[in-house]
């Protein structure tokens, strides 16, 4: 039989403050645990946080400094190349300069050879009296011929040469009849002959 | 009355207490929170991103640089012809003023040397017309303009352009006019005329071109028919 009597206990507690009411202790029970929650989240954050700096700790900042050491040597390595990739590139830009300097070069010795060639095809036929250049580039001859009438096939054989193009025949002046002597003015261009100012 | 006021307020506050008691801390916290997130946790998390774009970056620029590099030592493997070709260039369009009055003395070597008569000859030495190249304007070719007129044989005309087709200067014949001065029977015997005008070119440069020659790509094509013009002229 439970002795209802506090006093008859070895010890007994005893509180001096006024005892709670039920909804001061359900407060301060919800008090409690929002504290904890709280505790928690501060936690939970600063642990984010930690873990996001050991992985920029462990892994990122490595890597940045590998991938750094592995970039200077290789410009370490290119930097002493530095001499031939000069020289290469002066050589470059001066032969990119130069290169449509030579399309404004008359190739004279290729004319000359051109002419040759007419007048082995054409033996005791023409006559060349003026060499010019056209200031479109374009190269005139002026020769004398004996047969006017065999003109067209100068002209024809000019036009299966390789490397001549834009053949015209600019002038033909009888000196006697149709068939007899004249002075003919051939012009045509040659590859690498091309328009410039002059 | 006035006590039963007192009390209804003394009741209120004692439940703003409590209600604080509940909500400050909270209110406290989740702002704590917020203030980690935003101070500590994004600019961290933006920093290892922006990390990973620097190796993300610096991972291309060094597999670039070992293509470069590549590139390079094929290049230095023909050092030798590279600077042999640079050489001959240099050699030919060389920017010193003497060379202007070397090159007129040359010519009128090789017309002398072709059996041809000089009647006159011009040179625009003091004003080269300034062409320019490259973009950068760091370097200007200067086109220098000698106007000649020549005569002699036929034959010996022909072997006079045939030796200037082999000088050592970067010459081009810009225009001519090669005729017939009398009527004859050959071509050894009569006398034809040539007005010629040559242009020699030579390059200067305003500055040191160190950086601007390193920027040239080591796998552009250098003309080839520059390099062919060269070996003519320097062989």
């Amino acid at each position: 039989m439970p002795d209802s009597n506090p006093y008859n206990k070895r010890y007994f507690k005893f509180d001096l403050l006024p005892p709670k009411s039920k909804e001061e202790v359900e407060l301060l029970v919800e008090r409690d645990n929002t504290l904890i929650y709280s505790f928690l989240l501060i936690f939970f954050g600063m642990f984010v946080y930690f873990i996001l700096t050991m992985i920029q700790v462990i892994l990122v900042d490595p890597a940045i400094a590998t991938v750094e050491a592995n970039l200077k040597t290789v410009d370490d390595q290119i930097n002493s190349f530095n001499g031939i990739r000069e020289t290469f590139g002066e050589l470059y830009i001066k032969a990119r300069s130069l290169e449509p300097i030579l399309d404004r070069d008359v190739k004279v010795t290729k004319v000359l050879e051109l002419e040759e060639k007419i007048r082995i095809e054409f033996p005791n036929l023409i006559d060349v009296v003026d060499y010019a250049r056209r200031s479109d580039g374009a190269f005139t001859i002026s020769f004398l011929i004996n047969s006017a009438s065999r003109v067209d096939d100068i002209m024809a054989y000019l036009e299966e040469q390789p490397d001549v193009s834009d053949i015209f025949l600019d002038k033909i002046t009888w000196a006697e009849g149709q068939a007899g002597t004249a002075l003919v003015d051939i012009s045509f261009k040659i590859e690498n002959i091309t328009s410039s100012n002059g | 009355m006035d006590n039963n006021k007192f009390k209804i307020q003394n009741i209120k506050d004692n439940r703003l207490q409590k209600a604080l008691k509940i909500y400050v801390m909270p209110i406290v916290v989740g702002i704590s929170f917020i203030l980690i997130i935003i101070f500590l946790i994004f600019p961290k998390i933006t920093q290892i991103f922006d990390s990973l774009d620097e190796i993300s970056m610096k991972n291309q620029q060094y597999e670039a640089n070992l293509t470069l590099l590549g590139q390079l030592r094929q290049i230095n493997n023909s050092a030798t012809t590279i600077i042999n070709q640079l050489n001959g260039v240099n050699q030919i369009t060389t920017a010193d003023q003497t060379e202007v009055v070397k090159f007129r003395n040359k010519i009128t070597e090789v017309v002398e040397a072709n059996g041809l008569q000089i009647f006159s000859q011009q040179l625009t030495e003091t004003d080269p017309t300034i062409i320019s190249n490259d973009p950068t304007q760091d370097i200007t070719l200067k086109e220098v303009p000698f106007t000649f007129r020549i005569e002699g044989t036929y034959n010996n005309i022909v072997a006079f352009f045939e030796d200037l087709s082999v000088l050592s200067d970067f010459v081009i014949i810009k225009e001519m006019s090669f005729s017939r001065a009398e009527e004859q029977s050959t071509l050894d015997t009569t006398t034809w005329v040539l007005d010629l005008v040559l242009v020699k070119y030579q390059f200067s440069s305003s500055s040191q071109l160190d950086t601007l020659y390193r920027s040239v790509s080591p796998v552009v094509q250098v003309s080839q028919r520059v390099l062919e013009y060269i070996e003519s002229r320097t062989n």
